[in-house]
């Protein structure tokens, strides 16, 4: 018996890194030895793209990896330079020209990132966030009711998008449309209840319609959001590491490497990649998915079950993880394991057929005495 | 750097450093260590040391760091006003050649003799020089008590907090440093500054003068001890037209304090509710200088605060109601300043057309930053953003002559007219080398009033006090501020740009404790010099002329 694993295991996707201007730079203990470090797993991640380009001499793919991965490093005009290659390569390209535009933001170029953005939707209507981008570059210019348009689109391709909502929120207040302002800034909240930000609109949007008493509450409930953010924050540079960070980043390139290589057919190089990716980014999902889906279609269940175990580890709340490791656990005949799995993938997301599903059939099993 | 073009050419500001005779380098003290107070000093002082009626420059210094050594220990420098665009180094025989680490400087008449005085907030204790009034200082800070022990200083400013006729004094802090607690930091494997909240914060200290020559630290008692930060530039005026004067404390990656005075010398932080602590999205800024002017004429003081790399410089919009707008993306007044740290800033009328641009100082505090991040960069050319008189700016960096093509890395920036020729010119400070001087040519042809205040009864210099002046459908509103900016001080003197109206109608002074004088029917392109008590109010009299 075969449960598909198809949900929620991310199928190929070349998306695009955004390493967004550190406003407050990363930072660790200074160490004598972490420049050699970090030097040569920038060098590494520069041969894997090197030799993506060599292995697929007429494939775009590498040179929007080289992009990414010269945007990762502060290479702005490398950057650009590859995104560009990749463009007279293969005009259609949306995610090049979503890099670029990018990049235009960071410079204060809104007209030009508009102008980029624009043409990655012409190829890709339904490319993620890019509207929202487009958004923000709109307001930045002064044409909130423009913004407006371009949000209310995203929304319809992305509902629960709450960052969406938000900018919304944003382009109203701007509008001096203070009711519809705070209407956004809700379904913002109702999305994502612990959106520190959203908070701080409402009172805005509510002091402005004359609303003092919930503008207060809700100014004190961005506060202590803002309160916790900061201990999490104060955490987080306590252990904070540039070498992770920089680790972090050759993984990615080495995930999207390993995609490109996968995608073209030849999965154990792709395998090598994401194992690498996995040992240099103890957090990468990314990676780790893609070898679970590898494992799984050669039926290295073991192998895959033991990716799932770390996935659930660094997403402890993620139902299709367990969805998965109930899978695997099944075709394992661990029946009780699976039993277990699925049904905390129900506590998670109560509301997904598959889950009940998956349940049903390994009950089914389990009836029948698990494996003839 | 985005800009539109304009058919005339709005300002010219041409630099003429060269050709002051002002050699003076700055210096952070640096040796490789990077250590926090060497990459945000420091700021600058224009005012009138010697009463000679035109404006003098002080320069702040740093000093070598731990571990770091000096062949020829650096100092400040004044330098005397010559006329002419000449200025001789007077620091030595002024007696302001110390050697301590310079960060703030405010000005002020503390003790109400006549003349300027000087308080400098350093990495360190602090010095406050008493003006001797023959072209010399002494330090007093023992004598006066206000040497803030040892602490990392920033911005400072006299005001009179409690109404009582003399110059109190608030000190910005920045944080709590010392080399045993320093923290080194690295971006990409690259050795950085590590930012400031790898420090803890420090509240501002707040001296009360007791009118003897002494001050008193109120800190806890006025409220300001209960709020830590890490501050930066600070502003006082009276945001709030309750006739006192508040404090704008621009915090460095922290929500910006705003401290409602309730006249007499005790303060409420007020930031979050007047919606100045953080951004239009709630983010807190790496909030470096802050000035303070009313750039849309409607009698209310607005606040422009510059930031750090990725976020805009801000324009928060006075609402009359105790509260404030952010208003940078609808009026265009954070443009060209993303991709820059921006320093020091000023709300300065260029072409006396009536509305009041926007000068804003650039240069990345990363002096590696090119080797991980390219899109931004320490040396950079400052922004002038012109007020096109219908609420919006517009940056006119590219058109203002080759002042604005000078590409360093600023911090302080003061704004004065150095020349007397009726329009403002510019002084910038530039982390570890020579300073900008810019003057400004702008092409002539629109009308302009300076004021200088006299106070009697009130502090000498009228710090604090309201003037507003009223050219037929032209009326406009300003402040003495003692400090300002990013940790600097300027415009004890003020300029009022009229545009081609030829005459104004009305100059009337609101003194701090709430005595009013009245100036009608004054001519234009002059300086008068309003003293307190010395009109009638209502009455008709012709201020003094230059």
């Amino acid at each position: 018996m075969a449960i598909a694993l198809g949900a929620g295991i991310g199928g190929f996707c070349l998306a695009k890194r955004f390493w967004p201007a550190d406003s407050q730079p990363p930072l660790a203990a200074p160490s004598t030895s972490l420049q050699p470090e970090i030097s040569a797993l920038r060098e590494e991640a520069v041969q894997v793209v090197d030799s993506l380009r060599t292995d697929f001499p007429d494939s775009s793919d590498p040179l929007v990896l080289m992009g990414n991965l010269h945007d990762s490093l502060g290479n702005s005009a490398e950057a650009m330079d590859c995104w560009q290659k990749c463009l007279e390569m293969d005009p259609r390209r949306a995610d090049a020209y979503r890099g670029l535009g990018s990049l235009a933001m960071r410079k204060g170029q809104y007209e030009k990132a508009l102008e980029l953005w624009g043409k990655a939707l012409e190829i890709r209507p339904e490319m993620a966030d890019v509207r929202t981008l487009s958004a923000r570059a709109l307001m930045a210019l002064g044409r909130p009711r423009e913004a407006v348009a371009a949000l209310q689109r995203e929304i319809q391709i992305s509902p629960r998008a709450s960052t969406s909502y938000f900018e919304l929120g944003q382009a109203y207040l701007q509008l001096k449309e203070f009711q519809k302002a705070k209407e956004n800034y809700q379904a913002a909240v109702q999305i994502q209840p612990g959106y520190t930000n959203a908070y701080y609109g409402l009172a805005r949007a509510c002091e402005r319609l004359g609303q003092k008493a919930e503008s207060a509450a809700y100014m004190e409930r961005f506060t202590k959001l803002k309160a916790e953010n900061r201990r999490g924050e104060r955490d987080q540079r306590s252990t904070y590491d540039d070498l992770s960070l920089v680790r972090q980043s050759v993984a990615q390139t080495h995930t999207e490497a390993g995609q490109v290589y996968y995608g073209h057919g030849n999965v154990r190089k792709a395998e090598q990649l994401w194992q690498r990716a996995a040992w240099l980014d103890p957090k990468n999902t990314a990676c780790r998915m893609q070898l679970v889906k590898v494992y799984t279609q050669a039926g290295r269940d073991q192998e895959a079950l033991r990716i799932c175990e770390e996935l659930r580890q660094i997403e402890p709340e993620n139902a299709t993880t367990y969805l998965n490791i109930g899978v695997l656990s099944a075709r394992l005949n661990r029946l009780d394991a699976a039993l277990s799995a699925i049904d905390r993938a129900i506590e998670l997301d109560p509301k997904n057929p598959q889950f009940q599903q998956a349940r049903q059939l390994i009950q089914e099993r389990k009836r029948r005495g698990g494996f003839q | 750097m985005c800009s539109t073009v304009f058919a005339a050419t709005p300002f010219q500001l041409r630099e003429v450093t060269r050709q002051t005779g002002i050699t003076f380098r700055h210096t952070d003290g640096s040796c490789g260590n990077r250590y926090i107070v060497e990459t945000v000093s420091a700021g600058l002082a224009l005012f009138d040391y010697d009463g000679d009626g035109d404006i003098d420059i002080f320069f702040l210094n740093g000093a070598p760091l731990k571990g770091c050594k000096a062949d020829v220990p650096p100092i400040p420098a004044l330098y005397r006003n010559d006329g002419n665009w000449k200025f001789t180094d007077v620091t030595r025989q002024a007696g302001l050649a110390d050697t301590s680490y310079g960060l703030g400087v405010a000005v002020g008449d503390y003790d109400n003799d006549g003349d300027l005085d000087l308080y400098l907030n350093n990495y360190g204790p602090n010095l406050m020089y008493r003006n001797n009034g023959d072209g010399t200082f002494t330090n007093v800070t023992k004598e006066t008590g206000t040497g803030n022990g040892d602490r990392v200083g920033a911005g400072a400013n006299f005001l009179d907090a409690d109404g009582d006729g003399d110059l109190d004094l608030y000190v910005a802090n920045y944080l709590k440093f010392s080399y045993e607690t320093h923290v080194g930091a690295t971006c990409k494997g690259f050795p950085i500054y590590a930012g400031p909240t790898h420090y803890p914060r420090d509240p501002g200290t707040f001296y009360r003068n007791n009118g003897d020559g002494t001050f008193t630290d109120v800190s806890l008692e006025s409220g300001i001890d209960r709020y830590p930060g890490y501050g930066m530039g600070t502003v006082c005026a009276d945001y709030d037209n309750d006739g006192d004067t508040d404090i704008f404390v621009a915090n460095d990656f922290c929500e910006n304090f705003l401290f409602q005075n309730d006249g007499t010398g005790k303060f409420e932080e007020v930031g979050l509710i007047a919606g100045v602590a953080y951004d239009a999205h709630g983010d807190e800024q790496g909030s470096m200088g802050v000035d303070c002017g009313d750039y849309n004429n409607d009698g209310l003081l607005d606040f422009y605060q510059t930031s750090y790399q990725g976020q805009l410089a801000l324009l928060y919009k006075n609402l009359g109601d105790g509260s404030f707008e952010d208003v940078t993306l609808a009026t265009g007044a954070g443009e060209g300043t993303i991709p820059h740290v921006t320093w020091g800033c000023g709300f300065v009328d260029f072409d006396n057309d009536g509305n009041r641009d926007i000068f804003v100082a650039c240069g990345h505090l990363q002096d590696n930053v090119e080797l991980f991040d390219d899109t931004t960069s320490y040396l950079a050319r400052n922004i002038v953003l012109m007020n096109t008189g219908d609420g919006k700016f517009a940056n006119v960096s590219d058109q203002c002559g080759d002042g604005l093509a000078v590409k360093l890395s600023s911090r302080g920036a003061a704004f004065d007219d150095l020349d007397n020729d009726g329009d403002v010119d510019v002084v910038i400070l530039n982390s570890r080398c020579e300073p900008t001087i810019l003057r400004n040519d702008s092409p002539r042809g629109n009308h302009w009033l300076q004021v200088r205040l006299r106070g009697t009864k009130t502090n000498r210099d009228g710090v604090g006090a309201r003037v507003k002046v009223t050219a037929g459908d032209l009326t406009q509103i300003d402040e003495v501020h003692s400090g300002r900016g990013y940790q600097s001080h300027y415009g004890t003197r003020l300029n009022f740009g009229l545009g081609k109206r030829d005459r104004v109608d009305r100059v009337e002074v609101r003194w701090i404790g709430g005595g009013v004088d009245v100036l009608e029917n004054v001519g234009v392109d002059r300086l008068v010099t309003v003293t307190e008590g010395g009109t009638t109010a209502g009455k008709p009299r012709q201020g003094g002329t230059r």
